[in-house]
């Protein structure tokens, strides 16, 4: 399952140099909306179109297509193609393709002055999209389907479980979207907060499904700052036997910081993000950001 | 706005191909000369194909006769037998030249000759009919007779079918009798028609009996010996005894039925023709990445094993997913950059919307995206269209219109919702509708989720110039769209099982 279409981002080859400066060897701006093919580390090569990138040599391609590797050697390119969509290739980190229809919704958000009622309805939206991103990384197995005038139809079905973990407090707006997308599934409570007397967060409560170890889980907190929280409830998980590369973080607004740190820790937990901010301030509130989430969707 | 009803008549929903009434070649060679000239016009002038609304070309039926001979009665037996979407009356009562001063205070003292064919406005009523065709709206004036004035109000009608014209000189205008299909005179004695125009004037429009008679004597008898009876030389036919003559009404409407019927079959052939001639141009076309989680939900719906509630729940999601794809797909002068200020004071880049969004919904197949749209679009103004389908050729009549209004400053954006596409009619029909309403071609996405080639074809060929199609599966006709090997064909492409199942009519 892990690195089905998100790919470890490879240190050889192009990639990011040493150094304090961290600059990108490879000016990408000219490659912008153009067909590029890219070849990783582990031998997969794909071609898509460059729709964007960072310095650390994270991209975004569109309509990408994934040459099919030979069976029986790894090395072996065939001439069979699979689509995959849209995919951002770089550190486990899934960000929704930035259209301006999703950055609108973003600044509809953002905005201070958007009244509560607008910000649950545009907040849901965004949660739907993620949900339905991660939902896309779970495996399938094909099937064939009897369509209705009898005629077939190969399709594909899901394997494996799902369930939802939400953070309490902000992470529960989240729910709704997740049972959106799957009706009956599972749905598991952390409730962390912050230490006052030593400015970590610690873990006063939880709820999860018995059977959590041999499912999908959906981490769910709208926002990725420094990442405390959700490590410590990441850690919680692990403890349970939940497997690393099963664990998808969804959210809304991430930090570079939170980012990185969560990556070092935890390599195979898939980040969803929807935005990835410029960074923390002092008080650790993401810049821009758009406020306590929590606070706009509970109106406290 | 009111949702108009042009008939009582509902067919069900079946959209198949298009049998032609008695399965044969039908009759196109019978195809009166006005029609087959206009249509090879188009197909010289334009180089692309073009979609010929039956508006466009409406059976025209003029009915005259003597004031009071009973021209309403028959008209409304015409309407009545014949019974079709959009049949539309356009009565001369409606078109007296509003009155000078002068003039309406010698109406009401019975003095002003409202029977002399100076008294009608026949320019704007021959420039309504030419808008007819044209597909345009137009507003009827509405003439009171008790104030001898046009009121305020006017009747706006759209596009007909069948246009009937009644009044004493609809036989008179060159213009008009150029236009028509059928020339009626109806016959009734003088005698039985002054009877019944005391009747009608006294009882129904407020006048006395004394000034009825003397303008009778005045006015009415001598303009209808001297213009209105020669007219009865331009009739095909003559009716005599009015309404009472049944067996004359119904062989007139025998013809006329015979006549619509071919140009329905025109309308089919022509329809079928459409997407024969071009291939699929797909660069307005987008059909959704078969990604897993998409394979799944299409394996879901199109799964003889779904319960209806899951079906109706993974169908909301495919319609928020198709919605979601067309909102993408707005061009970027949808968009305008923004600054906002976050709760923290941060500044923030961003873009707004810079469109007004409407969704219109075919009924009842659209019908299955309203979750979808409200989950998706909170606020946006929602229109209607019922486009049927006549059970017998498949016909697609559109029945009744109920749309946002245009409004030039504003940069509408318009999705247009129908679940299938099967042979593309139905949304032709639609697209139409909107652009007559002045909507922009250019600003309609056509939301569906299953499509076949050839509609799609129809489709793009008709109109090229539509923002986008969005669709979730399309299947394969000449060229391979898909990988699962679903065909035109396929039955879940021929029928409208979506709407039956969302809605559980099986």
């Amino acid at each position: 399952m892990s690195g089905k279409f998100v790919e470890r981002k490879n240190n050889a080859g192009y990639s990011k140099p040493d150094g304090p400066k961290r600059e990108a060897i490879l000016d990408l701006a000219k490659y912008q909306d153009q067909q590029v093919r890219v070849e990783f580390a582990g031998g997969r090569v794909v071609t898509g179109i460059l729709k964007g990138y960072d310095q650390l040599m994270n991209l975004v391609l569109e309509e990408v297509k994934e040459y099919i590797r030979d069976p029986e050697d790894d090395t072996e390119l065939t001439d069979r193609t699979r689509d995959l969509g849209l995919v951002v290739f770089g550190d486990n980190v899934i960000l929704l393709p930035q259209t301006n229809q999703l950055i609108g919704l973003y600044s509809i958000i953002r905005d201070k002055s958007t009244k509560r009622g607008d910000f649950v309805f545009y907040s849901d939206r965004i949660i739907r999209l993620l949900v339905e991103e991660g939902l896309n990384l779970l495996p399938v197995e094909e099937c064939t389907i009897q369509c209705h005038g009898g005629n077939e139809y190969k399709g594909s079905k899901f394997l494996g479980k799902i369930c939802g973990v939400s953070i309490i407090r902000a992470g529960e707006s989240m729910e709704m979207g997740l049972r959106d997308c799957c009706r009956s599934v599972r749905i598991g409570k952390i409730l962390i907060q912050r230490d006052e007397k030593t400015a970590t967060p610690k873990l006063f409560y939880e709820k999860l499904p018995e059977d959590i170890s041999d499912r999908y889980v959906f981490l769910l907190d709208p926002m990725l700052a420094t990442g405390g929280s959700a490590m410590m409830a990441v850690e919680v998980l692990l403890s349970r036997g939940v497997k690393m590369d099963r664990i998808f973080f969804l959210n809304l607004l991430a930090a570079p910081e939170g980012i990185k740190a969560f990556n070092d820790k935890y390599p195979d937990v898939k980040i969803i993000t929807g935005g990835i901010d410029e960074k923390l301030d002092e008080n650790k509130y993401i810049v821009p950001g758009l406020g306590d989430f929590g606070d706009r969707y509970y109106c406290i | 706005m009111s949702l108009k009803r042009r008939s009582s008549r509902i067919g069900p929903e079946e959209d198949v191909s298009f049998n032609s009434p008695n399965g044969s070649s039908f009759e196109v060679n019978k195809v009166p000369n006005k029609i087959n000239t206009s249509s090879r016009e188009t197909i010289t002038t334009s180089t692309l194909e073009k979609y010929i609304p039956p508006w466009s070309e409406p059976y025209i039926i003029g009915v005259a006769g003597y004031s009071g001979s009973g021209k309403t009665s028959v008209s409304q037996k015409i309407i009545h037998e014949l019974n079709q979407p959009w049949t539309v009356l356009l009565s001369f009562d409606n078109y007296y030249k509003p009155l000078t001063k002068e003039e309406s205070a010698k109406a009401f003292n019975n003095e002003y000759d409202f029977d002399t064919p100076q008294s009608l406005d026949l320019d704007i009523l021959v420039e309504h009919l030419n808008a007819l065709k044209r597909g345009e709206k137009v507003d009827i004036p509405i003439y009171s007779f008790a104030a001898h004035n046009r009121t305020d109000k006017v009747e706006t009608i759209y596009g007909a079918n069948v246009i009937i014209i009644e009044g004493i000189y609809a036989l008179y205008d060159e213009r008009l009798l150029n236009m028509m299909d059928l020339k009626v005179f109806v016959d009734t004695d003088l005698d039985v028609c002054l009877a019944r125009r005391l009747t009608r004037d006294i009882l129904y429009r407020g006048r006395d009996l004394s000034g009825c008679l003397k303008q009778w004597e005045l006015f009415v008898k001598p303009n209808l010996v001297r213009y209105v009876k020669p007219t009865m030389m331009n009739a095909d036919l003559v009716i005599p005894r009015g309404s009472l003559n049944e067996i004359g009404i119904n062989l007139m409407i025998q013809h006329v039925q015979k006549k619509l019927a071919l140009k329905s079959a025109i309308h089919l052939q022509r329809l079928h023709q459409l997407g024969k001639q071009y291939g699929l141009d797909t660069s307005h076309v987008t059909t959704l990445p078969n990604t897993n989680y998409l394979k799944g939900l299409h394996s879901q719906l199109l799964s003889l094993e779904t319960e209806r509630s899951d079906f109706i729940f993974h169908f909301d999601k495919m319609g928020i997913l198709l919605l979601e794809m067309g909102l993408n797909k707005l061009g970027p002068r949808n968009y305008s950059e923004k600054q906002v200020i976050t709760p923290q004071g941060y500044h923030a880049k961003g873009v707004g919307f810079e469109q007004e969004l409407i969704a219109v919904s075919i009924i009842r197949s659209g019908d299955c995206f309203m979750n979808a749209i409200k989950k998706t679009l909170n606020d946006v103004p929602i229109g209607k269209l019922l486009i049927q389908s006549d059970t017998s050729t498949g016909e697609p009549q559109l029945h009744c219109d109920s749309l946002p209004s245009y409004d030039r400053s504003m940069n509408q954006q318009i999705f247009l919702f129908d679940s299938q596409i099967i042979s593309g009619a139905q949304l032709i029909m639609a697209i139409q509708v909107l652009i007559d309403h002045n909507f922009h071609q250019e600003n309609i996405t056509i939301i569906t989720y299953l499509s076949t080639e050839i509609g799609l074809k129809r489709i793009t060929n008709v109109f090229p110039n539509l923002n986008q199609v969005i669709i979730g599966k399309l299947s394969n006709g000449e060229c391979q769209h898909n990988e699962e090997g679903l065909k035109d064909t396929d039955w879940n492409f021929r029928n409208r099982f979506i709407d039956s199942l969302y809605f559980g009519t099986g």
